[in-house]
């Protein structure tokens, strides 16, 4: 077990400046899991997901995450926690100024990628995973949100990483839209990564076989919800 | 435009460097001319330090081996930068040629003395030590009197260290306003892209890697704006020297190595080290306090 978990939260408590969010939070994550993390806006769920990611200091307690310690984590080592992680934001956070074969290709210089034809192919492998091979040289403003949304999600592939993280990815999106973006990221887990979702479209849940974690009452809670796929 | 906002996108990323460029460019223009006005009166100080003159009148019987010896002794001391003999009847000649009337025939009889015409080198001229040089040939054997004009030099002397005072403190609060003014253009143009700093930082790229290019296109801009400032100073000097052709020498080398090496300086150090510090505030911000 201990080799396979990616993600540990033990006692955990976590503030957002001064403001305690979520207290006594033990999370354990492992590879292949496909969790759901869910509350009301403002349960703080982007505040543990944050905390995932370097964004927000854990203070106290416990982490880890892949072989970072959290409690011990530098300002300088932040860039290198996100790399051996994906994340996809609500808001896409894609670079405005540059089409998506760029996108992907800063994300790759960034993380220590070289070689022209490696990164090239690299790039056209990840946005053919999420069907956009033949949309590389449009800019991010051309595309929907949904097609948006799945540049991210090729962007967070581009390392191959264990864990990815998505803080209400389908937030922005309609249902038809969602459900591609989450059979996608249910494809990956199924691969033997990992992914956390935060969310709060509960309709849409309740299709694919997951872990829950809620959070509720500055505290979070965890169950298990097995589906049988074959329909 | 609607049709291809990505040409427009484009275009409006170019206006803004294009802004800062042109701003950086004034700016390193105006104290550029400025260093031309600064290095221009200290040759104009120097010209006139140089061109302080102190007659010494000799004895009317005076043979002509004393005046040799006299001539050589004097070339020998250190306040001497350069002397000349007029005689009698040089001095005669100009002083009828600056009245106009033949005095020497209305008199019958030429009644200058002859003199050494001695410039003072530039480190003498304090009004002190031009007395102590009066003192020191007065007390001379051949020679009967020692002119000089005082006050000129006292004048002279005074107008030199104000004018140096005041523009060593204008260049000063020069510098300070270019410093701010590029500083702040910069400062607009990263603030303006701190969304696209804060999603390089999420991607995973380190600081380093993010303040790279905005560093060297901040150089590259500073160079640009440089060189532009470079092409109006001379534009400007060449009219001047239209007007005013004593104005300066076109063939001062080293004023002009000087000049544009400072203002290509600044350019890059005042715009890189403005970039540096505007992209290393939003990579240090906190994400929630950039919106």
């Amino acid at each position: 077990m201990a080799e396979e978990s990616i993600v540990e939260l033990k006692d955990v408590t976590i503030y957002q400046g001064d403001h305690l969010v979520l207290n006594d939070v033990n999370v354990q994550i492992n590879k292949g899991d496909f969790v759901y993390l869910i509350g009301k806006t403002g349960s703080g769920k982007s505040s543990l997901l944050k905390t995932l990611y370097g964004a927000v200091e854990l203070k106290n307690g416990e982490g880890r995450v892949n072989s970072y310690d959290l409690r011990k984590l530098k300002r300088k080592q932040v860039p290198y926690l996100r790399r051996s992680m994906g994340i996809v934001f609500q808001d896409f956070e894609l670079l405005p100024d540059r089409n998506v074969h760029d996108n992907l290709w800063f994300a790759l210089r960034a993380t220590g990628w070289k070689g022209k034809d490696k990164m090239n192919q690299r790039i056209q492998e990840v946005l053919e995973k999420v069907g956009l091979g033949t949309k590389g040289y449009k800019m991010p403003h051309e595309l929907s949100g949904g097609e948006q949304q799945r540049v991210a999600v090729a962007r967070a592939l581009l390392n191959d990483p264990d864990l990815i993280l998505a803080d209400e990815p389908t937030g922005n999106l309609d249902p038809g839209t969602t459900e591609e973006i989450l059979n996608l990221l249910y494809q990956i887990s199924q691969n033997g990564r990992a992914v956390i979702m935060a969310t709060h479209d509960y309709k849409h849940m309740k299709k694919l076989s997951s872990h829950i974690i809620r959070c509720e009452n500055s505290t979070v809670s965890s169950e298990e919800v097995v589906v049988s796929t074959e329909e | 435009m609607a049709a291809n906002p990505e040409k427009y996108a484009k275009k409006r990323a170019r206006s803004s460097a294009i802004t800062t460029v042109i701003g950086m460019a004034l700016v390193l223009f105006m104290l550029g001319i400025f260093s031309v006005l600064v290095l221009n009166a200290q040759k104009l100080s120097r010209y006139v330090m140089e061109n302080i003159h102190v007659q010494v009148f000799l004895k009317a019987d005076l043979k002509d081996a004393d005046l040799q010896r006299l001539r050589k002794e004097i070339d020998a001391e250190p306040f001497t930068l350069s002397t000349n003999f007029v005689s009698k009847e040089e001095s005669a000649k100009q002083l009828s040629e600056d009245l106009g009337e033949d005095f020497v025939d209305f008199l019958g009889f030429n009644p200058l003395e002859a003199s050494i015409d001695l410039r003072i080198a530039p480190a003498y001229t304090h009004p002190d030590s031009l007395e102590q040089i009066a003192a020191n040939l007065e007390d001379r054997s051949q020679v009967s009197e020692v002119a000089y004009s005082p006050n000129l030099v006292r004048q002279i002397n005074e107008n030199v260290n104000k004018i140096g005072v005041v523009l060593l403190g204008f260049s000063a609060l020069l510098l300070l306003v270019a410093i701010a003014l590029i500083n702040n253009t910069i400062r607009l143009t990263i603030y303006s892209k701190r969304f696209i700093i804060k999603t390089m930082q999420l991607v995973g790229a380190t600081s380093g890697f993010i303040q790279r290019p905005f560093i060297m296109t901040g150089i590259m801009q500073g160079l640009l704006a440089s060189f532009i400032a470079i092409l109006l100073i001379l534009g400007i000097l060449y009219t001047v020297r239209q007007e005013i052709p004593d104005f300066f020498e076109f063939n001062d080398l080293i004023m002009f190595v000087k000049l544009f090496g400072l203002v290509s300086l600044l350019g890059v150090i005042i715009s890189g080290f403005s970039t540096l510090f505007a992209v290393r505030r939003y990579l240090r911000a906190d994400p929630n306090k950039i919106y």
